[in-house]
């Protein structure tokens, strides 16, 4: 009766009202960037982080994970209504959602998206509180070459995950780990690619990274190619239920677009968008009639939309049993907690179990407000649906220069953005992928430790990775996922997926 | 002998940036020790990773004349300049001229990286986010940011 126990311990701090208040905060801002098209969760949490230091560690980690699930819900609805991802998690929902929209069934694919998120995001808290404490324990016996072969294994998913060219999103995992080393080293003293600059020793601050990566280069890159109009689905909602036949159709589909989000959450570098890709490609494989598919079948959305739920539920677990951050918002996650002087490893769940079953408790009750948020508020989020993007980016900037400039009162990290932003825009011209890069740069500096360690230990010999059977097993999955990738067959398919 | 030419400039120019990186990487690290595997000095990944990178930029020249690709779209000058301008202008103006200066120039100078820009409209929109910031960034949230310049 341990998890009874344990689930006590966290809706008692997820009841309390402050705690109940920054959910309710979050899951607010999250639907609010996943609707607009043009800001991520990413962006989102990257600019939040500063202001978290004044809140109790608890708190900051409800409102951060609220904005992360919360954005999975509000991306649907643009991309039902819109036929633009509202969030990346969200670009398979436009195939069908939009079709469906055109044929006057909007109401039943907002219904269908929010309803199956919501059992989606149920059963992902569960696999969260059920899998991850037993995880952790496992993962007791991780040394420092487990850890290597984890990230590893990270760092090729997140490869493996990446729109575009391999070649260039491997490229950029390892010009990610090179950005890594700049600082000093931790274990010799000796300062790396500082060039002087103080701001640099204590290595370079991800934020003005990530926020140039992901933030600005979207600003650039939206601002070169306006959308024009966004044409809303104008037709009056008039009902939000699904008929039964459409019913008969989704179930099956929201039940498994949550077991493979849930599971594909987990996986390294996963997370939420690889859910729904995912699930859409299955849901038109195992269907009787493919060619429904792109023409409005509501399989095509409750798959994915419950997919992307789930994994961005789960997609918690290696951060939280770990210290592996597997996706970049996990990443900032952990930047999240780091601030609040938690270290995210094994001994997280024992340590403080009120962070962890406070966090878990508090993504059923965010997913109940979402729920709440979304379908009956829907006509709210269309409304903001068509301020122009004229008015939104100048606010967006303005929110992401205080944001930098907050976390050290420091010019210079406002400067580095604007490098990053650079570095970000032409990326994108040239299709390297940014989400590779930052995954490489945060796990640079722990994978060289872990991998200087693990050398020393076995007096330089290598083979240690593969005689430790853990180690091993982990490297095999990832040679595997490369090897999925460079055979043929899958690579259309994985290409033909992404196209969609 | 046919000439050499570029058929996809997008390999190309990718290969030009992680040749670059590679090549800082080597030059910057050249006094970091490297050591060796049981030993690593804080050289030894640094050195690895350039290496790396100049492997893939090579592979990425040699597909830049092999493989025909995509051109690389025209870099928008208007937007992309006040972007950067705009953020640069907030970062040399928050900590002398105060929150207020330093988003009415912010707000203002991004604002006009739009195509569809209306004067009426971007000054507005300045005015009122300097007000909003103060209120949110230093009532809502505490955050230490002065509001007017400083005079000293």
């Amino acid at each position: 009766m341990d998890l009874l126990h344990h689930l006590a311990l966290g809706f008692g701090q997820a009841a309390s009202p402050l705690n109940l208040l920054f959910c309710l905060i979050g899951c607010l801002l999250g639907t609010l960037i996943g609707v607009l098209p043009g800001i991520g969760p990413i962006a989102t949490i990257a600019m939040l982080l500063p202001i978290t230091y004044g809140m109790p560690p608890v708190t900051s980690l409800i409102m951060l994970a609220g904005i992360y699930y919360g954005a999975q819900y509000g991306g649907s609805t643009t991309a039902i209504l819109v036929n633009l991802p509202g969030e990346a998690s969200s670009v398979v929902t436009c195939i069908d959602g939009y079709k469906m929209a055109q044929k006057g069934r909007a109401g039943a694919a907002l219904a269908t998206a929010a309803l199956g998120s919501f059992f989606a995001g149920c059963v992902g808290t569960v696999f969260l509180a059920a899998f991850a404490p037993a995880l952790a324990a496992f993962s007791n016996d991780f040394a420092s070459p487990e850890y290597c072969s984890l990230m590893t294994l990270g760092l090729v998913a997140a490869v493996v995950l990446a729109r575009g060219s391999v070649l260039k999103a491997s490229a950029a995992v390892f010009l990610g780990l090179l950005l890594g080393m700049i600082g000093t080293d931790v274990t010799s003293g000796v300062p790396r690619y500082v060039f002087g600059i103080p701001d640099f020793y204590d290595g370079m601050n991800f934020l003005p990274l990530a926020l140039g990566l992901f933030g600005f280069a979207e600003m650039m890159g939206n601002l070169e190619n306006p959308t024009g109009d966004r044409t809303v689905v104008t037709q009056k909602i008039t009902t939000l239920w699904p008929n039964r036949e459409e019913f008969r159709r989704a179930w099956p589909a929201v039940l498994r677009g949550t077991g493979l989000g849930s599971l594909l959450g987990i996986l390294p570098g996963g997370g939420a968008v690889l859910a729904a890709f995912a699930s859409y490609t299955l849901e038109k494989k195992i269907a009787k009639d493919p060619s429904r598919f792109g023409n409005g079948a509501i399989e095509g959305v409750a798959g994915p939309e419950s997919a992307n739920n789930a994994g961005a539920q789960t997609s918690f677990i290696p951060l939280l049993t770990l210290g592996l951050p597997a996706t970049p918002v996990m990443a900032l996650m952990m930047g999240a907690m780091i601030i609040q002087g938690m270290a995210p490893g094994t001994l997280l769940i024992k340590e403080r179990p009120d962070l962890f079953w406070g966090m878990t408790a508090s993504m059923w009750i965010g997913n109940l407000m979402l729920v709440i948020i979304n379908l009956p508020l829907i006509g709210m989020w269309v409304k903001l649906l068509q301020i122009p993007y004229r008015l939104l980016f100048p606010c967006i900037l303005l929110f992401i220069c205080v944001g930098v400039y907050t976390i050290h009162s420091s010019t210079f990290e406002v400067m580095l953005t604007a490098i990053c932003a650079i570095g970000g825009y032409f990326f994108a011209k040239l299709g390297i992928e940014g989400a590779p890069l930052l995954l490489g740069f945060i796990l640079g500096p722990l994978m060289e430790e872990n991998l200087r360690r693990t050398l020393v230990i076995s007096n330089g010999d290598p083979s240690v990775f593969l005689t430790r059977p853990i180690s091993a097993v982990l490297l095999a999955f990832a040679v595997f996922l490369l090897a999925l990738i460079v055979l043929p067959q899958v690579r259309t398919t994985r290409e033909e997926a992404f196209q969609e | 002998m046919p000439a050499i030419r570029i058929r996809s400039p997008q390999e190309f120019w990718s290969g030009s940036i992680f040749g670059f990186f590679g090549a800082c990487g080597l030059w910057f690290g050249r006094d970091l020790r490297i050591g060796s595997p049981e030993a690593m000095g804080p050289g030894f990944l640094p050195w690895m990773l350039s290496i790396i990178l100049l492997g893939f930029a090579a592979i990425l020249f040699w597909r830049s004349i092999a493989i025909e690709g995509p051109k690389v779209e025209r870099p928008g000058l208007r937007s992309n300049f006040f972007v950067l301008f705009a953020i640069v202008a907030f970062g040399l103006t928050i900590e002398r001229l105060g929150l207020v200066i330093a988003t009415i120039l912010c707000v203002g100078l991004a604002s006009l990286a739009a195509r569809d820009m209306r004067w009426k409209e971007a000054i507005a929109l300045s005015l009122g986010m300097a007000v909003f910031a103060v209120v949110v960034f230093i009532y809502g949230l505490n955050q230490y940011l002065d509001i007017w310049p400083r005079w000293q």
